[in-house]
């Protein structure tokens, strides 16, 4: 196990610095040039001698080679950059935010899981039957909802015709409940489907029958043996939406004014703050990859075959 | 108590296929009367999409304005006809796009191996590290929204998963006899690459790749919500929905049709990919 831990961790190597390559090689491709960018983001009076002056400052007359491994150098020793509109440094800017969005992501994994299990066993018990079908209706419908949809609608039902919660998270407890639902019911239509397909395959399994024939109670089969079978499916699941959850909080955060990364990020975009947006997305994917490391970790305590493979 | 009927296995086998086929035909109609309106939208609006009016604006659907106007006083309904012209050709496209060149990448790999398929599946491993629509956010936000550049940010990471499933099937399929008999037979490689093989894992992969239209179709309107994609005069329903989001209050169809639309168009496309999923696996019931 601690053996591939060690690989694994070597493996995300060469990964992270494609990507930190890219990321910086991103703002090579951007319109016009960083120096003039940075000038135009603080208000300076743009002339050719302070353009010049400032491109000796940020190294951007080095190869691009020479500016990729200082940069990085400074990233690795946790100097991300100063950002170019207020000059506070990158990673006390992203650190600020950090929190907001892990409590977003959390408290919608936490939702979606305490909604879709229940929910899914019960499909999968009550197959083809109508309480099925609806379940699987509704589930279709939430896949289908873009989050950015459905964030309007529940600001417009319950922030401003019901008047139950703020329509502005900023960052209150009581604010957090609407961007939760907004990304937990995509999630959870997604991870119910999967669990129904699940329990309905173990339902079918011989020692379901075995323990049904011995007079095993329903309840029990289901909650001790297939409950921890379908864990398996689930953790999976995990791994699979961590992406798409990351990539939500950029949207709902934007909506609700929610103060994590994703808001911050699209700030730095208006304001073309290139430092923080590199910091964001090499933080985002280090977040990413670390998560799905954990995951296939667990993956292989709870399931002891995968060793092997 | 009811009475219960026992079809024999043959008929009950036969009964599931014809719901199969039946289904996907019906779905495949609606698809393609879907995007035949997206295509013919521009001759069927009843007002022009963009003509401004400061007097009607903000007005609730009409009979004159189905689905009312926006704060411009364009009508919101010619818009959303408009837009699906956008939203729909470019989230085939970029599909179309990402799934040759992302197959293409993932036969050669899986054929050959070596350096290029090295090559390819790491470049494949770098993006998809990136979460989701990241990687989008970043290539859209450093260099510049638009429509083009959104689907870039798109296709960047969208092919990775044709490429992944065509690799893995060459690979389990390359010591097969058929292809080693097609081998002697003296076929060159590009034959039998695109003459043998293709053909043979060409179903899963247009599956996904219906599957992913409603994905594509979603993060370009999310670029697009986020200001991002498709630029403001011109409609797409992300924007749209973007652009109604001050007036939720007083006017809250601006962002409501558009949504909805867009909404009833992914369901249509995912029951698509399902039906044809199920229609080239007949071995799969549609119960998973």
């Amino acid at each position: 196990m601690f053996q591939y831990i060690i690989k694994r961790l070597l493996q995300l190597i060469p990964i992270m610095l494609g990507v930190t390559l890219l990321t910086f090689g991103l703002m090579y491709l951007a319109p016009g040039d960083p120096a003039s960018m940075k000038l135009s983001a603080q208000g300076v009076p743009i002339s050719q001698d302070i353009i010049e002056q400032t491109r000796i400052e940020m190294g951007l007359d080095n190869p691009f080679v020479l500016q990729y491994l200082t940069w990085l150098r400074n990233f690795l020793s946790g100097d991300m950059g100063k950002s170019y509109a207020d000059h506070l440094p990158v990673a006390e800017k992203l650190m600020r935010a950090l929190p907001k969005t892990i409590m977003l992501s959390i408290s919608s994994m936490m939702v979606t899981l305490l909604v879709s299990i229940p929910i899914g066993i019960l499909a999968a018990v009550k197959h083809n039957k109508a309480s099925d079908y609806l379940i699987r209706c509704m589930t279709f419908i939430g896949v289908a909802m873009p989050n950015f949809f459905l964030s309007l609608l529940l600001i417009y039902f319950f922030a401003l015709k019901l008047n139950w919660l703020p329509v502005l998270a900023e960052g209150s407890l009581k604010g957090l409940i609407l961007p939760t639902v907004a990304l937990s019911i995509a999630m959870s239509s997604r991870y119910i489907r999967q669990v129904r397909a699940v329990v309905l395959e173990e339902l079918n399994k011989e020692y379901v029958v075995g323990a049904r024939a011995r007079g095993v109670k329903e309840r029990i089969i289901l909650y001790k043996n297939v409950l921890y079978n379908t864990m398996v499916t689930i953790i999976t699941l995990i791994g699979l939406s961590i992406g798409s959850l990351l990539g939500g909080t950029v949207i709902v955060e934007t909506i609700f004014i929610w103060p994590g990364l994703g808001k911050l990020v699209m700030d730095a975009i208006g304001a073309r703050d290139y430092p923080v947006i590199q910091g964001f997305v090499v933080w985002m994917t280090f977040i990413y990859v670390m998560v799905n490391l954990i995951v296939d970790i667990s993956y292989r305590l709870l399931d002891p075959r995968t060793y092997s493979s | 108590m009811d009475e219960v009927k026992i079809l024999p296995m043959e008929e009950k086998k036969k009964r599931s296929l014809n719901f199969v086929k039946l289904r996907f035909y019906l779905l495949m109609v609606i698809t393609i009367i879907l995007i035949f309106i997206s295509i013919v939208a521009p001759y069927m609006v009843p007002n022009d999409p963009y003509a401004t009016d400061i007097r009607g604006r903000n007005l609730p659907p009409s009979q004159e304005f189905l689905f009312g106007t926006d704060s411009h006083g364009r009508c919101v309904f010619s818009r959303v006809l408009i837009g699906a012209r956008t939203s729909i050709s470019a989230a085939l496209m970029l599909v179309i796009i990402t799934f040759v060149i992302g197959t293409t990448i993932g036969i050669v790999c899986g054929y050959y191996g070596g350096w290029i398929d090295n090559l390819f599946m790491r470049i494949a491993d770098i993006l998809l590290a990136f979460p989701d629509i990241i990687l989008g956010i970043a290539v859209a936000g450093i260099i510049g929204g638009g429509l083009f550049n959104a689907m870039l940010a798109l296709g960047l990471t969208g092919w990775t998963q044709y490429a992944r499933v065509a690799r893995s099937n060459v690979l389990t399929m390359k010591e097969d006899t058929f292809i080693q008999a097609a081998r002697l037979s003296g076929n060159s490689d590009l034959r039998l690459l695109f003459r043998h093989i293709l053909p043979n894992i060409i179903g899963v992969l247009v599956v996904i790749a219906t599957l992913q239209i409603g994905t594509m179709m979603m993060g370009i309107a999310g670029l697009s919500f986020l200001g991002l994609g498709v630029q403001v005069p011109q409609a797409e329903w992300g924007s749209m929905v973007n652009s109604g989001r001050s007036y939720l209050q007083i006017a809250p169809w601006i962002s409501l049709f558009p949504g909805l639309v867009m909404m009833v168009t992914i369901i249509i496309f995912n029951l698509f990919g399902d039906a044809l999923r199920d229609f080239l696996d007949p071995r799969i019931n549609n119960s998973s």
